[in-house]
């Protein structure tokens, strides 16, 4: 087996992940826990996957890590624990229909991963009569982010005698940023910028989802997936191109999703708030596997005043100067480095801390485009891959998160909402208003 | 700063920006490669046009950033040049 550092730096978004996950278990949503459901055809065999878990050092590493703090202010650290606890892993049988498997099983929906505790991932097969299977793999996003997921699949889906394939040392990046005394100034300087931008933004009103009052002891996250056929996802490339969105697709994505919330905003009689809205970028280098652990993203925060809302082509114009003038000024770098900065201060702390300068708001929404989700994989220990699904659940704040999926040909939207911050009713409205967007010539 | 205007010498200075920045170690990449599957995101994009401004003196705007000059290296090269040379000399 190689040999695997024992502990490694805790990325600064590993630990904004971790606080997330405080932050949702506080009002009684179960953990920053997302879940890849893929649908998979005959031939699955369930024992071939079993032994590439078992037998993979990577899977063993993940089942031992855990978040550790050496001594209070100094960063925690990703430490191996000597007894590994084993990654779950069930196996269900299912005599009804193969669809749709909403909702989750409770077995699923309910399992429990902690970043402190462990594991972080658990497996879930389901057979159905037909023949084909549905795989839960649940992880808590402290661990992995989306593309790491994608690695990680790529990774136990390797025969050994595939060609290329990734060393286990090459998938885990013991390269995390340094957190020194030596680097504590420079972080600072470099943090000051993002922090004043955030603060400068927080003293200006925010249109929030999240409803005033005290924090409710129990939520309960609602998933709707919008799919979109390969003829529709076709008809959507065809309009990034007429919107000169070719590379900026998720532009386009997020220009349908501002729409449709601010939709909501004029409903709600709330006009006056701006926008925020923190877009996730993920670092690694493209063309090569990449380290599978760990959260490599750098973010981007867009703030979109409700004038431009209410049009895709006023939208896109500010994402476009506002996404160069940020990576002009070095904006990313700048927040990475400001979360890095705060990584000694213990969690609760923490959690208080990045809420301030949006005096907790933290942002309208949250979106991602996961691009395309397992590129180049035709099977899947001997399934065919037929469908597959990321469900990323929502943080509150801010209640909404919008993820952008692509799958083969076929396009998905994921609005995963927390109940008391949006209505089913609502959610309808803004499935609508992003279909007519994405797809309608007259909404322009 | 007087502007860049041969292709070649462009698509070299860009290739060489690209590999420095987002193309992995090891994986194929020259001017004629589709960026699309080279990966090459919005985010990249946005860091190639401003690398055009800043080391090159050319502004490359919006409207220029369409699917035939960003097939590869090669034609955003072309592209450049050819908005270098319209462009104004500056000292």
């Amino acid at each position: 087996m190689p040999d695997l550092p024992r502990q490694i730096r805790l990325a600064a978004g590993d630990y904004f992940m971790h606080g997330q996950d405080r932050r949702m278990r506080r009002v009684g949503l179960p953990g920053n826990v997302c879940c890849a459901v893929i649908k998979l055809g005959n031939g699955f065999d369930v024992k071939r996957l079993r032994r590439r878990i078992a037998e993979s050092p990577i899977m063993d590493w993940l089942a031992r890590a855990r978040i550790f703090r050496p001594l209070p202010l100094l960063p925690p650290l990703w430490r191996t624990s000597a007894k590994p606890k084993a990654v779950l892993f069930e196996h269900h049988h299912q005599n009804g229909s193969a669809n749709p498997p909403w909702p989750l099983p409770q077995v699923v929906a309910e399992r429990e991963l902690h970043a402190g505790r462990g594991p972080g991932l658990a497996f879930d097969v389901m057979r159905h009569a037909d023949g084909t299977s549905h795989l839960f793999l649940s992880w808590n996003h402290t661990y992995l982010d989306a593309r790491g997921l994608d690695l990680l699949l790529n990774h136990l889906n390797a025969d050994d005698t595939t060609k290329n394939v990734p060393t286990a040392q090459n998938l885990i990046s013991p390269k995390q940023r340094g957190w020194d005394l030596s680097g504590w100034w420079p972080n600072v300087k470099q943090a000051r910028g993002s922090v004043e931008w955030l603060h400068e933004s927080g003293d200006e009103p925010l249109f929030s989802l999240v409803p005033p009052g005290p924090r409710p002891a129990l939520c309960r996250n609602n998933y709707r997936i919008i799919y979109f056929t390969e003829e529709e996802t076709a008809r959507i490339d065809t309009r990034c191109q007429q919107f000169n969105c070719g590379f900026r697709r998720s532009h386009f994505y997020l220009a349908a999703s501002l729409r449709a919330l601010h939709t909501v905003a004029v409903q709600r009689g709330n006009q006056d708030g701006a926008y925020l809205i923190p877009v996730p970028h993920d670092t690694r280098k493209r063309g090569a596997n990449g380290p599978i652990f760990s959260n490599h993203l750098s973010i981007l925060f867009y703030r979109i005043e409700p004038k431009f809302a209410g049009r895709i082509t006023d939208i896109l114009g500010e994402l476009s100067w506002q996404m160069t003038n940020q990576i002009r000024d070095r904006f990313p770098e700048s927040c990475m480095a400001a979360l890095d900065m705060f990584k000694p201060l213990p969690l609760g702390f923490y959690v208080h801390h990045l809420g301030k300068p949006t005096r907790g708001k933290i942002a309208t929404f949250s979106f991602s485009d996961s691009g395309e989700t397992c590129a180049g994989m035709k099977e899947l220990w001997g399934g065919k891959i037929l469908e597959v699904t990321h469900l990323v659940p929502a943080w509150r704040p801010p209640g909404l998160t919008v993820v952008f999926l692509r799958f083969g040909n076929r396009l998905s939207a994921l609005l995963s909402s927390v109940d008391d911050c949006l209505s089913p009713a609502e959610v309808d409205g803004m499935e609508r208003d992003m279909r007519k967007s994405l797809l309608e010539e007259e909404s322009l | 700063m007087t502007p860049e205007t041969d292709p070649k010498k462009i698509a070299v200075k860009l290739c060489e920006f690209a590999r420095t920045n987002f193309v992995a170690e090891g994986v194929d990449f020259d001017e004629h490669s589709p960026l699309s599957q080279a990966g090459i995101d919005s985010f990249a994009l946005v860091e190639l046009v401003l690398f055009c401004e800043r080391v090159l003196g050319v502004r490359v705007p919006d409207s220029h950033l369409t699917g035939t000059n960003l097939a590869s290296m090669s034609t955003l090269a072309n592209c450049i040049a050819e908005l270098a040379r319209n462009s104004p000399k500056t000292s």
